[in-house]
């Protein structure tokens, strides 16, 4: 068993709006060991973005967050803003969909990778010359095969590509060196052969320097080759839990299997793909019990009176009735 | 053999930066993006072509001159084997129309669905507008008095075929129409595209970056590299077989359910406003030999696929 680092127990999550109170996570537990890759699976809205900012220590202000998370032992969910400020970066990193948001575009990337050398270097209380600074910069980027570092570093972010642009964050990372980095459809904006590059790009942070990664997509095929264990929401609730390949191969939950099948594996005149019918549910006018069971083909009696909970199947928890 | 597009020679150049009449004064030299180079190929009627390629492969803007919306630079045109000028534009946008990636970006969002879908016809005619939305599966009388914010992704991206369907086209020109969107809603629109195909007997050309889609609905596959037809052919050919490096690693590079690993080919896609000389792939080329850094290599037929290679030439 690897050392436990997050622990989320009873995790909810509501939105505070105008027209009310929408509950986006019901009542998560999780918990993440030292060095793992977990990937988070789910459609548009179901709430697996939201899981990733809550992690991270930057809830939006109208969230109303319960429960607890428990990082390395503490509760982050009770920290005060000023150590909130040290834990992001420090101990997690977030690394989101669109890497040019998440740079400044009128700075130099040595000013941008300087700022993050010294931010890290004030919370150890040192303090780096600048050309100590500089050489790990380069070497971190050098780590990272871009091709000479040196004119990357006076360039903008506008002047590099969007592999590239990913990159400088990830090089980020690897100053700060945090315990988790959680990746937000980080390849959405990429090409294939990039995101490729980039996914072997985190998998060499995961078992040279032993991060944890929480991998958010909803590419259910690019979970499978990015992490070890799989999560998948849908409507802000769990509903299948295991190890990755397991549950591709064999998927429980309706939901995870409509998921599966809705892949395109063969040609048209082999087979026709299986769609899930109807959408995915609505926030504002939450369903009476299982989330799913307006759009599953195999619905039982009980399905929309009673909401099933996690039930331990084998190598997986589902949350289905039918395992019941 | 019947084609409804043929395309000899084509090319592509945009202006990369802006030429004033400073520049002019100055006579600074233009500096060209070469998006599109010396692209020949043939689209048949009534089948499926996907346009594979990563960003900047110059497969939207293949789109775009099907479209009309472009000017090749030089090079021909043949649309049902006439040769294409400015002038028959109008003719050649009766007969084909386009579906865009991001659908809630492509409809006017002030307007009422009955609206959006007459508007290509210039007058409603109701029995036209409900065919083509019935052959997607929505109904009517449900949505014509809605606008494109009260419906989901998935019903957008199906007001955008069935108002593409509406004129009755021979060519839809999808430009990646599913990857905007969830994983079960793609395969809705995919199987709904099969269908209104086979109904009405279209052509396609689909321009996706996902290779497993393309697999899924082309008849033939034509992989562009950096503004460069690579490899062009049958796509069960070019998929159980791949000729090209290129093709051979952007097919490993595609995560699937089936396989866990993944291999990336190292590098970026080259500027194109300097092309890589020789072959444009030579800079990330596992295979890569002397000849590929000097010489181009010509698109010759093997095994009744085009490939643009010196390996086994």
């Amino acid at each position: 068993m690897k050392n436990l680092l997050v622990e989320i127990e009873n995790l909810s999550v509501s939105y505070r709006t105008i027209m009310g109170e929408y509950q986006v996570l019901d009542k998560l537990n999780l918990s993440i060991g030292a060095g793992e890759r977990i990937s988070v699976v789910g459609e548009s809205a179901s709430g697996k973005s939201t899981l990733g900012h809550i992690l991270a220590g930057m809830s939006p202000p109208n969230a109303k967050v319960e429960g607890s998370i428990k990082f390395d032992g503490d509760n982050i969910l009770q920290f005060t803003e000023k150590r909130l400020t040290n834990f992001r970066g420090s101990k997690v990193f977030m690394i989101f969909q669109n890497p040019l948001n998440s740079l400044n575009p009128v700075k130099n990337i040595w000013h941008q990778l300087f700022e993050t050398v010294r931010i890290r270097d004030a919370k150890n209380s040192i303090k780096s010359s600048e050309d100590d600074a500089r050489k790990e910069v380069i070497a971190v980027l050098t780590d990272l095969r871009l091709p000479d570092p040196e004119s990357i570093l006076k360039r903008y972010p506008h002047e590099l590509s969007g592999g590239q642009v990913q990159r400088i964050v990830i090089a980020m990372a690897l100053i700060l060196k945090p315990k988790l980095l959680i990746a937000d459809e980080p390849t959405t904006a990429l090409d294939v052969t990039i995101q490729a590059q980039f996914l072997d790009l985190l998998k060499k942070l995961n078992s040279d320097l032993g991060m944890s990664i929480i991998f958010i997509t909803h590419d259910i095929a690019l979970a499978n080759s990015s992490s070890e264990r799989l999560l998948v929401l849908y409507g802000g609730r769990v509903i299948e839990l295991g190890q990755t390949e397991n549950i591709i191969r064999r998927p429980m939950h309706p939901y995870t299997i409509g998921l599966v099948e809705s892949i395109p594996a063969g040609t048209k005149n082999s087979s026709r793909l299986v769609s899930i019918p109807g959408s995915p549910p609505s926030y504002k006018h939450p369903l009476s019990g299982c989330k799913f069971h307006p759009r599953c083909a195999k619905i039982l009696e009980k399905c929309d009176k009673i909401e099933p909970g996690m039930i331990s199947v084998e190598d997986r928890q589902v949350r289905c009735w039918l395992y019941e | 053999m019947n084609e409804i597009y043929r395309f000899e020679s084509v090319k592509k150049y945009y202006l990369a930066s802006r030429r004033g009449l400073l520049e002019m004064a100055l006579r600074k030299k233009p500096v060209y993006v070469h998006a599109l180079e010396d692209f020949s190929f043939s689209l048949e009627t009534g089948k499926v072509t996907a346009m594979v390629g990563e960003s900047g492969s110059g497969k939207t803007t293949i789109g775009k001159i099907m479209a009309t919306i472009e000017n090749p630079t030089s090079g021909s045109v043949y649309f049902k084997g006439t040769k294409v000028s400015s002038k028959d534009y109008p003719r050649i946008r009766k007969d084909l129309s386009m579906v865009f990636q991001n659908p809630a970006t492509s409809l006017n969002p002030r307007m009422r669905i009955s609206e959006l879908m007459s508007e290509p016809l210039g007058n409603f005619d109701k029995d036209k507008v409900e065919e083509s939305l019935q052959s997607v599966g929505l109904s009517f009388d449900e949505v014509r008095n809605k606008q494109p914010k009260e419906l989901s992704g998935g019903q957008i991206q199906r007001i955008a075929i069935a108002r593409a369907l509406v004129k009755h086209p021979d060519l839809i020109i999808l430009d990646e129409p599913t990857s905007a969107l969830d994983e079960s809603m793609q395969a809705q629109i995919l199987n709904i595209l099969i269908d209104i195909q086979e109904q009405f007997h279209l052509t396609y050309i689909f321009i996706t970056h996902n290779i497993s889609v393309a697999k899924y609905l082309a008849d033939t596959i034509s992989v562009l590299y950096a503004g460069k037809l690579v490899e062009n052919g049958p796509a069960q050919k070019i998929l159980s077989a791949p000729q090209h490096p290129y093709t051979q690693l952007l097919i490993k590079s595609v995560p699937t359910v089936s396989s866990r690993e993944i291999s990336a080919p190292t590098g970026d896609v080259p500027s194109l406003i300097n092309p890589p000389t020789g072959c444009r792939f030579h800079t990330r080329c596992p295979f890569v030999m002397e000849k590929c850094r000097q010489e181009e290599p010509p698109l010759v037929v093997r095994d009744e696929v085009e490939v643009a290679c010196w390996l086994d030439a």
